[in-house]
């Protein structure tokens, strides 16, 4: 059975989930960013997880899986800063993640949105 | 379990620093306190942060404890002082005005780092919910 | 344990499936049957996702969203289609 809605919808939607996590993560780090002996996090693919060895997740056993979908979990961001009190958040690098995610995170919702309007001006409508 | 559990942990953190600031400001306005109601100079106060896990792998942040600061302040001589003991010298409170004010401007900011965090979650929301219009 | 994104893909009402061997009259009745389902079922997803986002069950805000936005083009879709095919049978039944 055919599907009039393909598959782009369904990409957008996942991507977009991945950056709402991702803005948890980012915030994770804010809020914890004057926090003594806190480790900065990032928000990794597995696919990524597993072809970079060094990262080292947060929770080995908690990974976020959906069938067919990629999933995603926390790591140490590998990009961490030396700070005093062992706390590694650097938070200008943090507020430029934040908006970068916002960014992404919209332009998925834009593509949707983009898609459902073709999708409505082919199937005209409710007369 | 989306961007509601992201604004709960900005909220968190906002919560956090504001504590913070207010201790500080405590602190500041009692750099000269020679005495309390308890006798004896002002003692400063830090407030203890800690990561609290939140929704598996995320972290919010909680004020663990607020405790006072036991290090001896400066004794100084000012014979004319009420305050000062028999050899004339006054023990000032143990604040530092030059690091209040850097715990300050970091609290402060971590806190408009918070907030802008909120800011960015509701405009994703918002955004999710003008999909298709 | 946290849930990504239910799949939502694939319930989109598709009508070019290669029919054999079938009557037209019982094509047209499955046929429109079929579309039907599809937007009702679609229908009641995207309900039922409206009521976990406000009962604060529903993991992704924008998942609600978009599922509302395929169940609304389901639907005209449906009726679309039903309408063409209510218009051809009643031009085909006048034809005597």
């Amino acid at each position: 059975m055919g599907d009039i809605f393909g598959t782009l919808i369904d990409k957008a939607m996942r991507h977009m989930t991945y950056r709402t996590y991702r803005q948890e993560v980012i915030s994770s780090n804010i809020a914890n960013v004057n926090t003594p002996g806190y480790k900065a996090k990032e928000a990794v693919f597995e696919e990524e997880l597993q072809s970079r060895l060094s990262l080292a997740t947060t929770h080995p056993s908690h990974m976020v899986k959906s069938p067919g979908a990629p999933s995603f979990t926390t790591v140490v961001d590998p990009y961490e800063r030396i700070g005093n009190d062992s706390n590694t958040v650097d938070i200008d690098r943090e507020m430029m993640k934040l908006n970068q995610n916002h960014l992404l995170y919209s332009a998925s919702a834009e593509i949707v949105s983009k898609k459902i309007d073709e999708l409505r001006n082919v199937i005209g409508g409710i007369r | 379990m989306d961007l509601f559990t992201a604004m709960d942990i900005s909220a968190s953190g906002m919560r956090a620093q504001r504590t913070v600031m207010n201790i500080v400001s405590s602190n500041i306005a009692n750099a000269r306190t020679t005495r309390t109601a308890e006798g004896g100079p002002y003692q400063r106060k830090n407030v203890i942060l800690r990561e609290r896990s939140f929704a598996e792998e995320l972290s919010a942040v909680d004020v663990e404890a607020v405790v006072a600061d036991s290090t001896p302040g400066e004794r100084v001589y000012e014979p004319g002082n009420p305050d000062a003991d028999d050899k004339g010298y006054v023990t000032m409170p143990n604040v530092n005005l030059v690091e209040e004010m850097v715990n300050m401007m970091n609290a402060s900011r971590a806190f408009e780092a918070n907030t802008m965090a909120v800011k960015s979650q509701k405009d994703m929301a918002l955004k999710a919910l003008q999909i298709g219009r | 344990m946290r849930v990504t994104s239910p799949d939502f893909g694939s319930h989109g009402p598709g009508l070019n499936r290669p029919q054999e061997g079938r009557k037209p009259g019982l094509d047209f009745v499955e046929t429109l049957k079929e579309a039907v389902d599809s937007a009702n079922s679609l229908a009641r997803q995207s309900e039922q996702a409206a009521l976990d986002l406000s009962s604060g069950r529903a993991p992704n805000i924008h998942e609600t969203m978009i599922a509302m936005q395929k169940a609304d083009i389901a639907l005209r879709l449906v009726v679309n289609v039903t309408n063409k095919l209510l218009e051809g049978y009643r031009e085909l039944t006048n034809l005597r």
